[in-house]
């Protein structure tokens, strides 16, 4: 009831304001793009009364931004060195280590936030280059249709039709184990998939009259794309980046399971997993703890791309 | 009058040739001759434009008038060469200033674009970005055009703004459209269509997403800016209501073919054409009593993908006769100066054109609908006298 008294109303816009610039931050963290802001600044201003992203998604968003920060800070922050051998092996949780230790007696919980550094390396690196490429060829795709969409389209299926695990496994073993290798060749196998949905996306958009508006004011095709267009696509590119991104995470984990992600010395989510592996019957933490955080996290970056797609959605039909 | 006279005579008030030749470059605004455009569908080419010619003076008004699917809207943006990147062909001649725009690359094109010619659209619920703040849609063409710097920009958008009659032009700058009413967002949508002063206006249909208060502010508006900018306009409508007062010509278009061109008085009080006449019935008026039925335009405009045979308006028309269903008529000029039409049988008892079907045999029926269409173009005369014989 109190929620509705006037008092409360400034609370609420507070609130907002924050939540705003909080969604801001993050997608700017998550993908790179400035403009961005533009979209939710919309909402910010929205007189009609209006809709909550509520607290789960802040939740989520918190939890991510938490994960973001331990991976960045892994090195600055108090933490014993994740490869140090100590003495007590297989230990459980404990105040000297809080999640324990491996079969080495190396502390679980330094290995698990430095870890965090490989899967958001990986996860919202490559859905960044799989959305500078397949997201600026699905924009141009959908925007220009004809000749250009074909061939674009034709291009998309043959990668797509590649089994992408099994053509990972074969470039990066031949490649090589290192991080930004790894990026890439998944940014690369991710880029039709967006693609698609990006494409998906600019259909619609590009036909409505305002972009024939633009175009009649003498916008360049790249100026309507991005001036126009873009603007319109960014919570669909935003909440599906949020799933890529979970995906790709696991795909991650997959590789590092099977032994050919980065290097097995590197802390990663995926080879503490592999590590604990073989300790599975005498100690299970090992693997529990990783498994327990990546789960989370992708809980979380899944919650949020649903949100925000719901969110925009209703938004859309409001326009 | 022969077939092969008309159009000649029709085209010759169009073509600059009557004008004391040094005066055509300060006179002549637009010219636009024989303009055809086709849009390739699956059921086969759909001419939307069809052999359509008009002259435009510096500072004049010309309506366009025709009911949906016309081609009035196409017309309009086949001028200007605002066409869908695939599929459409554009033939004949556009010449702006005396540069052909037909076949000009895209970049030069778009140069004109927003700076000499504009475009004010139907719909401006639709027509500016949702999620743009209209301050950057009006800087947008001055910063494009004219180099402008951010500031200099925001100055001038803030100054249209105040132009069109928005209030608190500094507080809307920075708002969205969504945060607007209709009236105002097609008065922004205006200060974006007038920011860098073209010499052209194309105003499609401004005020049909509009309640009638509102048209009529939105048109003075219209008509006044043009007044002051001496800017040529073209009124797309289907309102002969709202050319009446604000244009200099009309031209009634149907089917893709302009039906019947005049001066603005001359169509009032002298109209040749029935659906001219039948379009004119439609509006409803104030002095008819309550309840008093309107009337409307039998049936519906033809598939442009299957036109019927001769004229296109013959099924709808309630004066048509045997040789309406056979052959298309050409545009002729009526007794009044600067006055076409395009009928068998026009209105007011005078005498329309002389049908080449008496001297064709019937059975060769193909052939005369493909000359009578031809000859309803002024500028391909040649088939028509072909026909003649």
């Amino acid at each position: 009831m109190s929620d509705l008294d006037s008092p409360a109303a400034g609370a609420a816009t507070g609130t907002d304001a924050r939540a705003v610039t909080a969604v801001a931050k993050t997608r700017v963290e998550e993908t790179a793009e400035p403009e961005l802001e533009t979209a939710t600044a919309l909402d910010e201003e929205a007189p009609a009364p209006k809709k909550k992203l509520g607290w789960f998604f802040w939740f989520c968003v918190a939890w991510v931004v938490i994960v973001i920060l331990a991976a960045a800070l892994a090195d600055v922050l108090p933490l014993q060195d994740p490869t140090y051998i100590g003495i007590s092996q297989n230990s459980g949780p404990s105040l000297a280590h809080w999640l324990g230790t491996d079969d080495l007696g190396r502390d679980i919980f330094s290995r698990l936030v430095h870890g965090a550094y490989v899967s958001v390396v990986v996860g919202f690196g490559s859905i960044a280059i799989g959305l500078a490429i397949g997201g600026t060829l699905g924009m141009i795709s959908g925007f220009r249709r004809g000749l250009t969409d074909t061939i674009i389209n034709a291009g998309s299926y043959v990668l797509l039709a590649f089994p992408a695990l099994v053509a990972l496994i074969a470039i990066v073993s031949f490649w090589g184990h290192q991080l930004w290798k790894i990026t890439i060749v998944i940014g690369i196998f991710s880029a039709p998939l967006l693609f698609r949905v990006i494409r998906a996306a600019t259909l619609p958009v590009a036909t409505r009259e305002f972009v024939l508006a633009a175009r009649a004011l003498g916008a360049s095709d790249r100026r309507v794309l991005w001036r126009e267009v873009f603007p319109n696509i960014a919570p669909a590119v935003v909440s599906f980046g949020l799933i890529g991104v979970a995906t790709v995470i696991v795909l991650e984990g997959s590789l590092a399971f099977l032994g050919i992600s980065v290097n097995p010395q590197i802390p990663s989510w995926g080879n503490m997993l592999n590590e604990g592996r073989s300790n599975l019957t005498t100690n299970p933490w090992i693997t529990l703890w990783p498994a327990l955080a990546m789960f989370l996290f992708l809980l979380a970056l899944n919650l949020m791309g649903d949100r925000l797609r719901q969110h925009f959605d209703v938004t859309e039909v409001k326009l | 009058m022969t077939p092969d006279g008309q159009p000649r005579h029709g085209r010759s008030h169009l073509s600059p040739d009557d004008y004391p030749s040094e005066a055509d470059e300060e006179r002549v605004l637009l010219e636009v001759r024989d303009l055809r455009t086709t849009f390739r569908t699956a059921r086969g080419p759909l001419r939307a434009v069809d052999g359509v010619s008009l002259s435009l003076d510096r500072g004049k008004t010309l309506g366009v008038v025709g009911e949906s699917g016309s081609g009035k809207t196409v017309l309009s943006r086949s001028i200007m060469g605002l066409l869908p990147l695939q599929g459409v062909e554009r033939s004949g001649s556009v010449l702006f200033e005396g540069r052909e725009l037909v076949g000009l690359p895209p970049k030069q094109l778009r140069s004109l674009w927003g700076a000499r010619i504009s475009m004010v659209f139907q719909d401006p619920m639709t027509s500016l970005n949702p999620v743009v703040r209209i301050g950057r849609q009006i800087t947008e063409p001055l910063r494009e055009h004219l180099d402008m710097d951010k500031a200099e920009a925001k100055a001038t958008a803030i100054a249209l703004l105040s132009q069109v009659g928005i209030p608190s032009p500094e507080e809307r700058f920075s708002a969205y459209p969504f945060q607007l009413s209709g009236g105002m967002r097609q008065r922004v949508m205006m200060a974006v269509a007038l920011a860098c002063a073209p010499r052209l206006l194309l105003a499609d249909e401004p005020t049909t997403g509009l309640d009638v208060t509102v048209q009529a502010q939105i048109l003075d508006l219209l008509t006044s800016l043009q007044e002051e900018r001496n800017m040529a306009m073209i009124l797309v409508t289907h309102d002969l209501g709202v050319v009446a007062t604000r244009t200099d010509d009309i031209a009634v278009m149907y089917a893709g073919h302009i039906v019947e061109q005049a001066p603005t008085k001359t169509l009032f009080s002298a109209m040749a054409m029935p659906y001219t006449e039948a379009l004119l019935e439609s509006i409803p008026r104030l002095a008819d009593p309550s309840h008093t039925r309107l009337s409307a335009i039998e049936g519906r405009p033809p598939n442009l993908l299957s036109l019927p045979k001769g004229c296109p308006f013959s099924p709808r028309c309630r004066y048509a006769k045997d040789v309406c269903f056979e052959q298309r008529p050409p545009l002729v000029p009526a007794p009044e100066p600067e006055h076409l039409f395009a009928c068998w049988f026009p209105l007011g008892g005078r005498r329309g054109p002389t049908p080449a079907a008496s001297s064709e045999p019937a059975m060769d029926g193909d052939q005369s609908v493909i000359d009578g269409q031809r000859g309803a173009s002024p500028a391909a005369s040649a088939p028509a006298e072909q026909s003649a014989p």
